[in-house]
């Protein structure tokens, strides 16, 4: 069960501290990103790889969402605050709903070893894609 | 406490069997309560509008005030209530990996009766064999499931109305 229920909480509970801003961090987790993002592109979706590229693509999602709250001086330690961020501080309620349906997702398919469908897996991936755009954009990455 | 829980399990039985009609001593019976507080919980339950008396014959019967905005709203809840202490909402998420669910039809504007079916729309990709026979029990209700893709892909514009004018149990329907 999680402590917080906003980005208020997760300020309060240090589970979001102020942190000066660190632009080569930032411009490293983006990098990262963006080179795996590449990789799993290359990879046709099939039954077989599904779950597991979707899990790639959410990692990617977290390096993003990192460094966006570290370029505004933040460093979160847990996923759901990300998605406070983006819900409480940006007032992006429409990214904090695909993202918290892709945490849900990894987090049955990590912890509880709940795999996914074929097609619920695949509707993921188009999700964490979707939510991907969106970061660059507030990141001012180029698109590809 | 346990005056409470006579009221609330003789008010459960009228939302469960809202088109029943009972003799005090009927209600003793079923609801397995004492008589004096059939006869005490009776008259409040009718104050509140919850029930309603008819006489026929010098008999006296009672049954749910089910035109009452007060009875509606009660058993609106109620129905949730139920839903969510049955774990259906909770296995459905689990089994369909956290699909968006709206409750609709009469169960979610608590105007059901005894024969009514439980409409649940789902939003998922795929089509699962659900088991649902263990939650029927416990709602003593069937269980009418919509799958579908979307709302989009809902193509009766009435069924597409009914459920985006619904409860959602889980998650989020974009119409737009």
């Amino acid at each position: 069960m999680n402590n917080e229920s906003n980005w208020k909480e997760c300020i309060e509970n240090n589970s979001s501290l102020s942190v000066s801003s660190d632009k080569a961090k930032a411009k490293s987790l983006i990098d990262t990103a963006t080179g795996r993002n590449q990789y799993l592109h290359e990879n046709e979706i099939k039954e077989s790889n599904a779950n597991y590229l979707f899990e790639g693509y959410y990692s990617s999602l977290l390096e993003l969402l990192h460094a966006l709250v570290i370029l505004k001086g933040y460093k979160v330690s847990n996923h759901i605050c990300l998605g406070y961020y983006l819900r409480d501080v940006l007032k992006r309620d429409d990214l904090f709903r695909l993202f918290d349906d892709c945490r849900f997702k990894r987090n049955s398919l990590v912890y509880h070893g709940r795999k996914m469908d074929f097609l619920t897996a695949q509707g993921a991936i188009e999700k964490c894609k979707q939510l991907l755009n969106e970061l660059n954009k507030l990141l001012n990455i180029p698109i590809k | 406490m346990k005056t409470k829980d006579i009221k609330g399990r003789m008010r459960a039985y009228f939302f469960l069997h809202p088109t029943i009609k009972l003799r005090v001593r009927h209600i003793e019976r079923e609801v397995k309560v004492p008589l004096p507080s059939v006869i005490r919980y009776t008259k409040e339950l009718e104050k509140e509008d919850i029930l309603k008396h008819s006489e026929i014959a010098g008999v006296i019967t009672y049954s749910a005030e089910r035109t009452s905005p007060k009875f509606l709203l009660q058993k609106k809840l109620f129905n949730l209530q139920q839903l969510f202490a049955s774990g259906i909402v909770d296995f459905l998420v689990q089994e369909l990996s956290n699909p968006t669910l709206i409750l609709f039809g009469s169960y979610s504007r608590g105007e059901d009766t005894e024969e009514s079916d439980i409409d649940i729309y789902i939003e998922t990709p795929i089509f699962k064999n659900l088991k649902l026979e263990k939650f029927e029990r416990f709602l003593q209700r069937k269980i009418q499931i919509f799958t579908y893709k979307n709302i989009h892909a809902v193509e009766n514009k009435d069924l597409a109305n009914n459920i985006i004018n619904g409860i959602t149990l889980n998650g989020f329907c974009e119409v737009f």
